[in-house]
């Protein structure tokens, strides 16, 4: 078999993913009555998914998964859901790989149908409970593995089915038949869970002391499944709490993640991008702009540059969506801090423009854009028989306005310092042009008298002087310095402006060069030529 | 203390059960001249997840308290975990506005701002009624449908402290600013940006 599955990945490297694999999933140990109830390639997928797991053979099982599940679900189950749980149970009856079938029937139905009724959530919920009971309540790890792409997407749509369930229509409706379902306790309580089992958050640390992981992991720890899963709960809990407008405490999840290269994070590709989008989100609503831009970039950049690998990666149109969301809060970002814009913002640039101006619509535009879909709190525990007159009223809202309502709180909270930002935005384009001027001066070029003038240059001070993170260190650490590469300082009654550029290494500089060079040959080098000596 | 910063790292953060404990905890600290920034976001979210139990003069005082923390980001992290309702208090409008003249670096205002509105100084937490664990035989007959009356271990109670330490923290502020701005400046301004103390 694994000669098999290697052979067939080496033709793989050749474009089109999506055709001439189904030998991978021959076996001739179909059961007739799967055959009757679905198509022969699905009946085929189905038993080699159930065999591969038993088997605990890994890498047919991420084969399997990565390529066959998308491939199948969009050639027979574009309008429809796939084979009934139930008619598949008839067949195999065996529990675990019934907890994994149904995991992957209910995602389609929330991803690719998107039209899930109230039956569908309580019984998805219900499964992943199964599910995470079954990990979690085990005396020894459980014998099976699952690829790392499968254990993340298990944690992103747990994550995922809980946001939309509190905002979903129904919610009402929903609690009132099943009140324990997708108690926000719970997902909580499972994530956790899987954290402290794992021990991750020792690994991590160990790791990063230079010691060997192993040794303060129990059995648990070392099982590859249970690890993987410890990880991928650190940055649901990231999501999680940014949801709930916690930013401090999201940072602290991942606080033993190394942010300083995101081919260290894993190698799962949504993985990196939502914990780069989600951090960077927290430092913007920190305040923290120079850290944002630089972990949106650092993402985007990332993305770009492994583009046509990515482009054979099953969830690669979920990636480019988030990358625009991502430059969106990024143009956001750079409005706030005055700084250079460069011109992989040409999708946003009408905004950025606008928002750079002190546009509040268009800066709001950008917010909503890139923003989580924050959950309104209050509305989770809502007593349902209206005796609670404020809960009541935030229950009463359909479940859309609750999380606008969510929303706009957060974005209320941002726009407050974007006005105050509007104010400084002619003192910068003046202080830019002089080495040196006397505040009365600059008073008079603003219009200003010189208290006011004063009270802008501190409010400028304030605004610049930032948290900034450094490689190695946790999220939420920093070193305050000015995050602007114009600075000034006032001796008596004169302003002195410093232009800080950052002195960038040599390597990095014939680096940029040389991607400069890949893209218009001719203009590129005899400039590169030019500036040399 | 580190017990209560155990549950905070669990689940058991978001039963509003522990809300007596973590008031009173945060109380403590402050009258002990500290700010335990992760008891005051645990009190703010609960005050979000329980509408009911949100008490304007406790989130005024975390206000007050986050002020103090200035030039770090507190305020606006405890902001974000604010129900938008909560935001038309009096006294929770009194805090926002003396954040603003903070932010905007308005030191002169912000002064003659708190000179009026010294009241704000004295801190009033509430920590609610905390009620005794029913008795399995209690929690039979509730499950049977009868009324029963839960054992109250505490009353409701208001703590109250002064903030001494306030004026301080803002003048460590406006002294950050200024020592980040000026390499000199004449000893009128600064006066006026101290509100004319010491």
């Amino acid at each position: 078999m694994d000669r098999a599955t290697r052979e067939e990945r080496t033709e793989a490297a050749v474009p089109n993913v999506f055709a001439g694999d189904e030998e991978d999933v021959e076996t001739a140990n179909v059961p007739k009555t799967l055959r009757e109830i679905t198509h022969e390639e699905v009946a085929q997928f189905i038993t080699s998914l159930h065999e591969s797991i038993m088997a605990e053979d890994v890498d047919r099982i991420r084969s399997l998964y990565e390529r066959h599940y998308r491939r199948l679900s969009d050639k027979y189950f574009k309008e429809k859901t796939w084979p009934e749980p139930q008619k598949v149970a008839k067949i195999i009856d065996e529990g675990l790989f019934q907890i994994l079938y149904r995991e992957l029937f209910y995602r389609h139905i929330f991803i690719k149908l998107r039209k899930p009724v109230l039956a569908d959530r309580h019984s998805a919920y219900e499964n992943y409970i199964s599910l995470f009971t079954f990990i979690l309540d085990a005396d020894a790890p459980v014998p099976f593995e699952l690829p790392d792409q499968w254990l993340w997407d298990i944690i992103d749509e747990f994550v995922y089915q809980f946001e939309g369930f509190v905002q979903h229509k129904g919610y009402k409706a929903h609690k009132q038949a099943y009140p324990e379902d997708w108690d926000v306790k719970v997902v909580f309580n499972v994530l956790h869970q899987l954290i402290t089992r794992s021990r991750i958050n020792e690994q991590l640390e160990a790791f990063q002391r230079g010691d060997n992981p192993a040794d303060v992991a129990d059995e648990f720890g070392n099982h590859p499944l249970y690890r993987m899963l410890g990880y991928f709960s650190l940055v649901g809990s990231l999501r999680l709490h940014t949801l709930m407008g916690d930013y401090r405490q999201a940072l602290e999840a991942v606080r033993n993640i190394d942010l300083s290269k995101p081919k260290l994070i894993s190698n799962v590709l949504t993985c990196q991008v939502t914990i780069y989008h989600q951090v960077g989100f927290c430092y913007l609503m920190s305040r923290r702009y120079h850290d944002a831009i630089g972990r949106f970039e650092d993402i985007l950049y990332y993305t770009r540059s492994t583009d046509t690998q990515n482009m054979y990666y099953s969830d690669y149109h979920t990636i480019r969506s988030k990358c625009e969301h991502i430059t969106a809060l990024l143009a956001l970002a750079h409005a706030m801090e005055d700084g250079a814009v460069k011109d992989m913002y040409r999708a946003e640039s009408e905004n950025l423009r606008k928002a750079a101006d002190g546009d509040e619509e268009a800066a709001a535009a950008l917010f909503k854009k890139g923003a989580p879909k924050f959950v309104e709190p209050s509305v989770m525990f809502a007593s349902l028989d209206g005796s609670d007159e404020v809960a009541d009223a935030a229950s009463d809202d359909t479940a859309s306005s609750s999380s606008k309502l969510a929303t706009d709180t957060q974005l209320q909270v941002f726009l407050r310092d974007f006005r105050r930002r509007k104010n400084m935005v002619n003192i910068r384009s003046y202080l830019k042009l002089y080495e040196s001027l006397k505040i009365s001066k600059l008073a008079s070029l603003l219009g200003k008298d010189e208290d006011e003038l004063r009270l802008h240059l501190h409010a400028h001070k304030r605004r610049t002087n930032q948290l900034v993170w450094s490689a190695g260190k946790q999220p939420l650490a920093g070193t305050r310095q000015c995050a602007d590469t114009l600075d000034f300082y006032i001796d008596g009654d004169t302003i002195h402006v410093a232009s800080i550029t950052v002195s960038q290494g040599h390597g990095e500089k014939l680096l940029q060069a040389t991607q400069r060079l890949m893209q218009d040959p001719r203009k590129e080098a005899t400039r590169f030529l030019r500036t040399r000596k | 203390m580190d017990e209560v910063h155990e549950l905070l790292e669990t689940f058991e953060q978001y039963d509003n059960v522990h809300l007596p404990r973590l008031v009173q905890t945060l109380h403590a600290t402050i009258e002990g001249r500290d700010f335990d920034l992760d008891i005051a976001n645990a009190i703010l979210r609960l005050y979000r997840f329980y509408p009911s139990d949100f008490d304007a003069d406790t989130a005024a005082s975390i206000l007050m308290g986050a002020l103090m923390q200035l030039p770090e980001n507190d305020f606006t992290l405890c902001l974000s975990l604010l129900h938008p309702s909560s935001l038309e208090h009096e006294k929770v409008k009194q805090v926002l506005h003396m954040h603003e003249l903070l932010e905007t670096c308005d030191f002169v205002e912000f002064w003659a701002y708190l000179r009026e509105h010294e009241d704000l100084l004295d801190l009033k937490l509430k920590s609610p009624v905390e009620y005794d664990d029913l008795t399995d035989e209690e929690y039979e007959r509730m499950q049977n449908g009868e009324e029963v009356e839960p054992r109250i271990l505490h009353e409701e109670m208001v703590l109250t402290c002064h903030l001494s330490d306030f004026k301080t923290s803002i003048l460590e502020y406006i002294a950050h600013i200024v020592t980040a701005t000026y390499q000199t400046i004449p000893k009128s301004t600064i006066e006026k940006l101290t509100g004319d103390l010491d």
